[in-house]
This record gives C-alpha cells, structure tokens and sequence, in this order.
C-alpha cells in the first residue's frame, strides 16, 4: 500500500483538510478516499469474491437471460406482498452487514494497517463520512438491490415496504459507520481485539459490554465455535433445514394431528446437522481436554452436552411451532424435543467412543437414519428416544472411564 | 499420600506406560525422563483426563478412588498441561470463573496471580489474543485455585519469562511450606536452587520408577 500512497502523503492531505463539509468525501483522488478504498473495499471484495461469484450466479444465473426482469420482478414482489419474506430478506442484510463489519474492524486492526490512525486527526463528522463511504462501498450489493426493491414498491404503492427498506438500509450503514469509526478511535487500546471486535462495538452501541460482564456457559463453547470457525457450514445448514421445514409446513396438511411426519422432517433435520456434530466432536478434541480436569459430575457434563444441542437445534424447535396445532399436540411437542436431543447426543457419542474417519460416520449416519425411518413410522413413542439417550449416556460415561 | 495399583495405560494395543504398585507420600516430585517416555502421559492419568487400567488412590484413612469417587478426588488434583490450549474466544476470566465455580476457588486470588505476573491487564481479551507464554502463565495460575492437594505440573518453565519463573518457584516452595499442597513436576530444564524436591520419579522403557 505504501508504495501506491506514501502514508506521509496521506498524513499531510489529512492536516491540511481545514474544512468540515462532507462534499470533501467525494473528492476525485483524495488520497484517503483512495486508501480505504483499497485497503478496505477492494480487499473485501477480493476476498470475497468466491461469495459474490456464487451470489451472482443464484441472482443472475439460474434463469435464461430474457426471463432475468421476470424473475426479479417476481422475486421483489414476493418479499413486498409477504411480512415474512421480507423479514427474512431483512436477516439477509443484517447478516450481510455483520460479515462486513466483522472484516472491516478486523482489517482496520491489522498491525499492517496501523498507519489508519492518523485518521484520528479528522474531526468527528469527517472520520464518520469517510467510514460512511466504506460502508456504502461495501454494502452496494444490499443497497442497490434494496433501491431497485423500493422504487418497485413505490411504484405500487407498497408504502410501508418500502419505507420500511429505506429505514433498514439507513440503520444498517449508519450503525457500521459508527462501529468503524469507534475502531479508529479506539485503535491500539486493546479494548476491542479478537475476532469478536464486531460484536463488542455492536454491544457497545446499545450501552453493553458483554466482555465484562457476561460468562460464557460451557455448553455455549462449541456453538461459539460453530460461529466462529465453521459460520458457512452452520449458516448452510440452517438455511437448508429451516426451507425444509418451511416447504413442509405450507405443503403438507394432515387431517388431523399425527407427529410421525414432522418426526421424521426432525430426523432428517439432525441428519444434516451431521457433519457440524463431528466438527464440534472435533473442537472438543482439540480445546476442551483441560475440562476433563474440572470436578464436574459426569450427569451434569451429560446435560451440558444435551443444553448445548438444545441450543444448536433452537432455531428449528422454535420455527416448528408454526406447525402447531396442524401436525402435533401440545403433548407431543416434548416427544419431538427428546428426538433430536437424544439423536444429536447419540451421534456425539459414538464419536466419543470410537473415533472414525469422515466417510465411515456419514456412512454410520446414513444407516441411522434408514433404521429410524422405519421405526418413527411405527411412531415409538417417548420411551424409545429416552432408551436411545440412555444409550448415549452409556458411551458418554465410557468415554470419560474408559 | 497417593497410591497406584496396577496402573497401566494403553494406546489401542499398544502398551503406553506402566506404573507399578507404589504410594507417593506428600512432598515435591521431579519426573524425569526422554522425550516421549511417557510422563505427560502419567500426568495426564492422574488428572482425570486420560482413562486407564488399574487404580489410583488419594489420602490416607479414606482414601479416594479417581474411579469411584472421581469428582471429590478432581477436587484435590489439580493440573497445568505443558502446552496448553484452551478456545481462542474464551477471555481469562471466562477461564478463571468456571475454575472458580468447579473448583470453589477465589477469584480474587487467582486475579492478584495474574497480577503478579503481569497479565491481569489481558483479564477480559480473548486468550486467541495471548502470546504463548501468556497462555502458559494463565494455565499456572488455574493450576493453584481451589484447594487441592496436589497440583501436578507438566513442563511448568517453559515459554514464560525468566521474573516469572522465579515467581512460580516461589509459588510452588511457598505452597508446599505454608498448605502442605505436594507437587508433581515435569521438566527438562533444571530447577538449580530454586525448588527442594523430596524425591525424584523416572520413566524408563515405559515404566515409572522412583529413581530417588
């Protein structure tokens, strides 16, 4: 970078902006325009260009040229005539604007880039639009779309849709803005490093400071984990199991309740969670011996691994409920919760017991999971699944005495 | 005092290590022996974290079985790993907390720890910011919360600063002389005048021996 723009250069055009005006930002050739531009932007792009080449291909690509308007077309008027699509599409953004605000923070806070803080000579309002025009830059995806979208709605007097885009948009690139600028103020403090600085000047926003104050429960690790290392395997697999459901859920009506098909969407459902199984099994292995130290009785330990998959399968148990009273009863509800749990936790240990390379556990999988097709259709009953976590239970208790 | 029977620790079919039948009574032990002999391996047994065959017990008039009575007997054994990993997310005091709660330790004792080697100031940073020899430093510190009594340390020298071992010498002469706490120590590195050890351990052709 210092070759393309002397970092002095760029020192002295920021001691020489006497001026408070936000025009100055869309200045032609201004070093700091050209600076964050390719420190930031361009880089994120480059990045992500593996994303954006599959984003491109799922907008652009899946429909023949000619039906390329229709399709859009169609797909804005679904999110403007429907509550639901248009909150998920909003999710979309906001998880877009995470992913964002997580690699810009982490770039600003580079030792490479450390020469960033000579920004901290601009004024509060200068800093601010400058990290504005980041935001818009890198959030062009969204916003472009996002206009497209709300001059569609305008046009067809969707008003609340499309004040309700305008006003996401705007909360979006602001709250980034704000989180990149409290970055450069705050560079070198060590108050926001590792690679969760996102969450901290998010938090931080709203007056929270989880850092202090909040410690993280044990069952929590592996999902952090999750989060943290394996965010696309985890955001696929969702996105994968909650369309399920949701296909399910609107196509399939029962003429009276009967929990063996939603049993058997949940089985398919742990099916896929497989592989985030092994990689938490994985992460355990590796991060958590330390914790066999800890005079933690072993039922306990037992229900620290069932809160932990309680809380990686919440999205789906909660979601199901849309399904409620069409395919389950209130009583069968704790049926479907002891399923996955006692699945997930019977995955987990076999793992524990016998540690196999991938194939052969997707392999052990997939024969589960033919076995229990056949017995769900018979629907066990609870005392079934309390017998397969009694199972588990057995292995988890081997693992730990060997 | 600690007693083993017929402890043997397996890798598959492969024999790992045997430790005799043998009572170590309180004091300071050095475990030596070559790379790959087997002593963190020992170690790792006696802190819970590895299964095996045999039985090892802890006191005197009742004593406790690390298969029978597990959890009492973890409560009185604590361990710090040679190399020591813990998820990069987790800050020092997410660390120190759950020691504190499993442990029935005091949190403002571990903290004046960290203190005294100078790395309180990282307390809330996520541990995946920490040099090694932070790291290290940290994993001591939750090495003497609680009230156990013995602490076994693997390698408790290594990456950490010249000021800071003397201070975790100290630590470790001071602990022994005012609790009574018995350590089991692995190191490579000598010790000079800086630790009075009771007797010395050795792993020889995958057998511990008391060596004197």
């Amino acid at each position: 970078m210092s070759q393309i723009l002397p970092r002095n250069k760029l020192v002295t055009t920021i001691s020489k902006i006497k001026f408070g005006g936000l025009w100055s930002v869309f200045f032609r050739n201004n070093p700091i325009a050209k600076t964050l531009q390719l420190i930031l932007v361009n880089h994120f792009y480059q990045m992500n260009a593996g994303f954006f080449a599959f984003l491109f291909f799922v907008l652009f690509g899946v429909v023949k040229g000619g039906q390329l308007i229709d399709y859009h077309y169609s797909l804005i008027i679904a999110f403007l005539e429907s509550p639901i699509i248009l909150a998920g599409v909003i999710l979309a953004w906001v998880l877009y604007t995470l992913k964002c605000t997580n690699y810009i923070i982490k770039r600003m806070l580079e030792p490479r880039q450390l020469f960033l803080t000579c920004l901290n000579h601009l004024s509060n309002k200068q800093l601010f639009a400058w990290m504005l025009l980041t935001q818009v830059q890198v959030f062009a995806p969204v916003w472009v779309y996002a206009a497209i979208a709300t001059a569609v709605a305008i046009h067809l007097n969707h008003w609340a849709q499309a004040g309700t885009m305008i006003l996401a948009n705007l909360v979006l690139i602001f709250t980034a803005a704000r989180c990149y600028t409290s970055t450069i103020r705050n560079h070198g403090t060590g108050a926001f490093l590792g690679r969760w600085a996102f969450l901290d000047k998010w938090a931080a926003l709203i007056g929270i400071s989880w850092q202090h104050s909040f410690v993280k429960p044990v069952y929590s690790y592996a999902i952090l984990h999750l989060f943290r290392e394996r965010k696309q395997m985890l955001l696929l697999t969702k996105v994968f199991t909650l369309l399920f459901l949701y296909g399910f859920i609107q196509l399939y009506e029962p003429y009276k309740p009967d929990p063996r098909p939603i049993l058997l969407c949940f089985l398919l459902i742990v099916g896929s969670h497989s592989a985030l199984i092994q990689q938490i099994r994985a992460f355990e292995r590796e991060f958590l011996p330390f914790l066999r130290n800890l005079p933690v009785k072993i039922p306990i330990r037992f229900l620290h691994l069932l809160a932990m998959y309680f809380l990686l399968f919440l999205p789906e148990l909660l979601y199901v409920w849309m399904a409620y009273p069409l395919h389950f009863t209130l009583l069968e509800y704790p049926q479907i919760v002891l399923m996955v749990l006692a699945l997930a936790a019977f995955l987990h240990s076999i793992l524990l017991v016998y540690e196999m390379p991938s194939e052969d556990y997707l392999n052990s999988v997939f024969g589960m999971m033919a076995v229990l097709f056949f017995v769900l259709l018979y629907n066990p009953g609870i005392l079934f699944f309390l017998l397969v976590l009694l199972i588990a239970y057995v292995f988890f208790h081997q693992h730990i005495y060997g | 005092m600690l007693q083993f029977r017929k402890v043997e620790k397996y890798y598959g079919a492969h024999l790992a290590l045997t430790v005799p039948d043998l009572e170590l009574q309180k004091g300071m032990y050095w475990i030596q022996g070559e790379n790959g002999s087997g002593k963190t391996t020992f170690l790792k047994m006696l802190a819970g974290l590895h299964p095996f065959k045999g039985e090892i017990f802890l006191g005197y008039e009742k004593p406790l079985s690390i298969l029978k009575d597990r959890n009492e007997f973890l409560k009185k054994v604590n361990y710090a790993e040679a190399e020591p990993l813990y998820p990069p997310f987790l800050t020092a005091k997410d660390l120190v907390e759950l020691y504190a709660a499993t442990k029935k330790a005091d949190i403002d004792a571990a903290k004046q720890q960290l203190e005294e080697l100078h790395i309180l100031d990282a307390y809330h940073q996520p541990v995946g910011t920490y040099s090694s020899g932070m790291v290290k430093k940290l994993s001591l510190v939750l090495a003497f919360m609680g009230n156990p009594d013995w602490i076994l340390l693997d390698e408790p020298l290594i990456t950490i600063d010249v000021a800071a071992v003397e201070l975790v010498c100290k630590w470790i002469n001071d602990w022994h002389a005012r609790k009574g706490i018995s350590f089991l120590i692995s190191s490579h590195q000598s010790f000079a005048d800086g630790l009075k050890f009771t007797g010395k351990l050795s792993v020889v052709e995958k057998k511990l021996q008391v060596a004197s």
